[in-house]
């Protein structure tokens, strides 16, 4: 693309209208978001690879489909979400991923980050270990809403509930956090 | 936020997650141009129910050549032993209804509809709607390309081809076979009809004979 980038809502539109150079760009926008949550629901990198990279070209075809002006992140994590639980059931899957930390240390000279202070030592594994021992359906929940920053709308879409689902699922799954720590 | 939502935002931000792919190139190598494929699309998948249906309705074949196949998003396998399931009513997990537009945005497409319908359920992606015909209960079930449900047959279940105005689909009648949704306990089934719409799938199920469930499909609308 030449110039200055085009908003998302025209990429959308060019797309929708067989310009592949667009859709490029909207996958190049979206690729990470993707990856994200299909590694966060499937497990593992290469399924999430194989889910994220399915969910685009299917969201392609689907283009004819897709609601004019509608945020395309949330109906394209969908998309995700449903190719990469289809490669976790397939694989006969059932346990959660165990998330990991980054590092063990925050160190050097610096001051601790804010996040980091909140997170020292023992309080950061403690939440990691009772998040990964959330029931699935709680951990999506928290990981879409907390790990990959979704909105409660974009994580209803995601994982194919409704609002009220999310509103209610993330309650109790941090009734279950504050209770374990 | 409070102080345990912070601590999980900040958790998020140390995750260790694996380095992320760059796919546009892998992406952009599989795009197919738009085009209208709809006569091509019908034939193809005339033909192909065709050959299937007459496949799965001969027992060697069945039990030899064809385990499985699609329809849309439903796959639908012949096995020689249902596996278990639960005889559940239709209404099982159809949660509270909402209107069609708030469906619309959920689902991220609109469904077909009998003229009236302005309630319905989404769960999962899928969009339910609970219907009657000639005084019976009826379940719709539509949902997009990229879900995923499964059929189970036995012997004693019989398929067949059947056209829904433009669109092709199967009739699935005779012995009870097992329904499988994602993320739900598998279920026993009745007579349904499935067909495809562009990229909508869409299931009837219930105690209809076939005609009535394609009386009842032809009625269907955006």
């Amino acid at each position: 693309m030449e110039g200055r980038p085009l908003p998302e809502t025209e990429l959308v539109e060019r797309a929708r209208r067989g310009d592949a150079r667009a859709y490029e760009e909207i996958v190049r926008m979206h690729q990470g978001i993707a990856f994200r949550t299909a590694y966060l629901v499937a497990g593992n990198a290469a399924d999430a690879e194989e889910a994220a990279q399915d969910a685009f070209v299917k969201a392609w075809r689907a283009l004819g489909r897709f609601r004019r002006g509608a945020p395309f992140r949330p109906w394209l994590l969908q998309i995700v979400a449903n190719e990469a639980r289809n490669r976790r059931r397939s694989a006969g899957r059932r346990a959660g991923l165990a998330l990991r930390v980054a590092g063990e240390d925050v160190s050097g000279d610096a001051a601790p980050s804010p996040e980091a202070a909140l997170l020292a030592g023992e309080d950061r594994t403690r939440l990691l270990d009772a998040v990964n021992r959330l029931p699935e359906d709680a951990r999506l929940v928290v990981s879409c809403r907390y790990f990959l920053g979704l909105s409660e709308e974009e994580t209803a879409t995601a994982l194919g509930v409704r609002l009220g689902t999310v509103k209610s699922r993330t309650a109790r799954a941090l009734d279950r956090l504050r209770e374990a720590l | 936020m409070t102080p345990l939502e912070h601590a999980l935002a900040a958790l998020g931000r140390e995750l260790e997650l694996p380095a992320e792919p760059d796919l546009v190139r892998s992406v952009s190598a599989r795009l197919e141009p738009h085009r209208s494929r709809r006569p091509f699309v019908l034939a193809l998948a005339a033909a192909v129910l065709v050959a299937l249906v007459a496949a799965l309705a001969v027992p060697q074949a069945r039990s030899t050549i064809l385990r499985f196949f699609h329809l849309g998003g439903v796959t639908i396998e012949r096995v020689e032993t249902l596996p278990a399931a639960q005889e559940r009513p239709l209404t099982d997990a159809l949660g509270p209804s909402i209107s069609v537009d708030e469906a619309a945005t959920s689902a991220n497409f609109r469904p077909l509809l009998p003229p009236g319908v302005d309630r319905v359920h989404v769960n999962e992606g899928a969009i339910l709607v609970l219907l009657r015909e000639s005084g019976k209960p009826v379940l719709l079930t539509e949902f997009g390309g990229s879900f995923y449900v499964k059929k189970v047959l036995g012997g004693a279940t019989q398929v067949e081809q059947v056209r829904v105005g433009r669109d092709y689909g199967l009739w699935v009648a005779g012995a009870r076979h097992v329904f499988r949704m994602p993320s739900r306990a598998p279920r026993m089934a009745g007579n349904v009809l499935l067909w495809t719409r562009g990229d909508l799938t869409l299931r009837l199920e219930g105690q209809l004979t076939k005609a009535e469930a394609v009386r009842l499909a032809l009625r269907l609308t955006q």
